[in-house]
């Protein structure tokens, strides 16, 4: 499965400048972008799993990612639980949740699955916001205020957290749609009445997949949480998390391995520029978003690759999983 | 009628929708090594036989006996993985996936072959069925006939025991029938029972050695097929019942 090929070979380069940046002494605001170009960059590679190979438009990830982040500050908060049981623990968590929703979330299909997916953050929300496990004295911890997430780590060992997070996120992706279970979801997402004549067991090959993006989403969630130092109800379940999957997927191009990474880049470079017009942003992202759409349903990767630069530079590398 | 070398034996099979009983009491056999006609109007029954056996819909009653196993209530997936692939009237191929990977696909997971195994197996039903300079293409750019024969060749990858064939005749050019005839016979050759929907009578006559008519359902004839087209109540349901009595 990993021969050392070009690819290989540019990734491991690429990972190791980044991993050089801290370093050679790089601004902090150059490494918080970036550090958040790698959150997104494993949240989009996940979503792409979902939507672009799965035929699973699961707009509940922010549920996920928050069932991560709050079982990763309990542990810390009321167990004093080492990281590297923690955060294991944070995405078993956000797993088995998605297990156990699966079973009448697996019932409906398309839009239905998707709005019953989104009905996922906002139920989290309420109830998170309402909970209050033990009254400590003089601190407003649990409902409303959150809980305070004490790692000890330095912003530069998270870094590094979600650099390896991030490059994990792309080797997985080589390697799931090159797995049998790959080529099942993609007879899926193409076809899904041909799958099943064709034997593939359409429920199970969903449910992995499901499961195994909500482990690496919440894995995700946990580097973005640790580097936060604080989890609430109304940011942890908030849309703006799904707007970032699905802007980066959907410009960069849906169904294609090369997407994500482009569109996290492009997200994370608008989440930095946008703020200062705040009142466009919101106009600015829906009128990129729809011309996307409207002129290239492939994103930035479908467009690009119709053109000869792109496919002469794809020779050097292995083909592009479709 | 069932022996102890069917393959697949059918017993008074039922299937309504809503109000409309689509089969009706339906029973027969599929021998080991047979090729089996199954024609009728449209509006028979015959596809919905098909989608019975695969398991795409459950019948409201019946038993489906394959190697002498009921298969009634099985999901499609273990069905073909049981032995019983099946091709769809109106083609259904993998649109984005190459020729060769929906090929791949079906002998993965409906044969259980390694991925390396498939590769090669899909390889070689490309070459027999005449696809392997199309193995490249997505298979959404693919001409009918090749969606036909990429259906076919989904289909065997797999070694299945039995082969339900949905009309692949159908829409083809009357100079593309022979091609299929043999490919039919050899597939049989190498041992696949096949049971055929087809209304081509020249397809029919060549390709089966035994042949069913359903009309509204029922069946209503079944026997050499030479014999079987010559029968007044399959005439009558094809044609009318004047002509018969001139």
């Amino acid at each position: 499965m990993f021969r050392l090929n070009a690819e290989y070979i540019l990734l491991v380069i690429l990972t190791l400048i980044m991993a050089l940046l801290p370093v050679v002494g790089i601004g902090w605001y150059t490494l918080h972008v970036l550090f958040l170009f790698f959150v997104y960059l494993a949240l989009a590679n996940m979503w792409n799993l979902l939507a672009g190979y799965s035929g699973l438009v699961s707009l509940g990830q922010p549920a996920f990612m928050g069932i991560a982040g709050y079982t990763l500050a309990m542990l810390l908060w009321f167990f004093d639980t080492p990281l590297y049981i923690a955060i294991p623990a944070a995405c078993a968590a956000a797993t088995a949740f998605a297990a156990v929703l699966s079973i009448p979330l697996f019932r409906m299909r398309g839009f239905y699955f998707s709005i019953g997916t989104l009905l996922l953050n906002e139920i989290c929300r309420v109830w998170f916001n309402w909970w209050r496990p033990i009254p400590v004295p003089g601190a407003p911890v649990g409902g409303g205020a959150g809980f305070g997430i004490r790692s000890g780590l330095s912003p530069i060992s998270i870094y590094y957290l979600a650099l390896a997070v991030g490059i994990a996120s792309i080797i997985l992706m080589r390697f799931i749609l090159g797995s049998k279970l790959g080529a099942g979801l993609m007879a899926i997402r193409d076809n899904e009445r041909a799958a099943a004549t064709c034997g593939i067991d359409i429920f199970r090959c969903k449910l992995y997949s499901f499961l195994i993006a909500t482990f690496f989403t919440g894995l995700a969630a946990c580097v973005f949480y640790l580097f936060q130092g604080h989890i609430e109800p109304t940011g942890a379940f908030s849309i703006s998390w799904l707007n970032v999957m699905l802007m980066a997927v959907i410009i960069g191009g849906i169904s294609t391995e090369e997407g994500p990474i482009v569109g996290s880049a492009i997200v994370v470079l608008l989440s930095q520029l946008l703020p200062r017009y705040a009142e466009y942003s919101p106009l600015i992202l829906g009128v990129l978003l729809t011309l996307i759409i409207t002129f290239t349903p492939p994103g930035i990767i479908g467009m690009m690759r119709k053109t000869r630069l792109y496919n002469a530079m794809l020779k050097y590398l292995s083909k592009p999983i479709t | 009628m069932a022996s102890d070398d069917s393959i697949l034996d059918v017993q008074r099979l039922k299937k309504s929708f809503g109000g409309l009983v689509a089969v009706r009491d339906f029973s027969f056999h599929l021998g080991k090594g047979e090729i089996l006609g199954l024609m009728g109007p449209n509006g028979a029954g015959k596809t919905t036989v098909f989608n019975l056996i695969s398991g795409v819909y459950k019948p409201d009653s019946g038993v489906i006996k394959y190697k002498g196993m009921n298969i009634v209530g099985l999901p499609p997936h273990k069905i073909r993985r049981l032995g019983i692939a099946r091709t769809y009237q109106i083609p259904q191929p993998f649109p984005r996936l190459t020729v060769l990977q929906n090929v791949q696909i079906a002998a993965m997971y409906g044969g259980g072959f390694s991925k390396a195994e498939s590769e090669k197996r899909a390889h070689e039903v490309l070459d027999f069925i005449g696809l392997s300079d199309k193995k490249d293409m997505p298979a959404g750019n693919l001409k009918l006939l090749d969606l036909k024969m990429l259906e076919l060749a989904r289909a065997i990858v797999s070694n299945p025991s039995v082969l339900l064939v949905d009309e692949v005749g159908a829409g083809l050019r009357e100079a593309e029938i022979p091609h299929l005839v043999k490919i039919l016979k050899t597939i049989n050759e190498m041992g696949v029972s096949i049971m055929l929907i087809e209304h081509i009578p020249r397809l029919v006559v060549e390709t089966v050695d035994r042949l069913i008519v359903m009309n509204a359902g029922e069946k209503i004839a079944d026997g050499k097929p030479r014999e079987v087209i010559r029968d007044a109540r399959v005439i009558e349901c094809y044609l009318g019942k004047e002509i018969v009595e001139e």
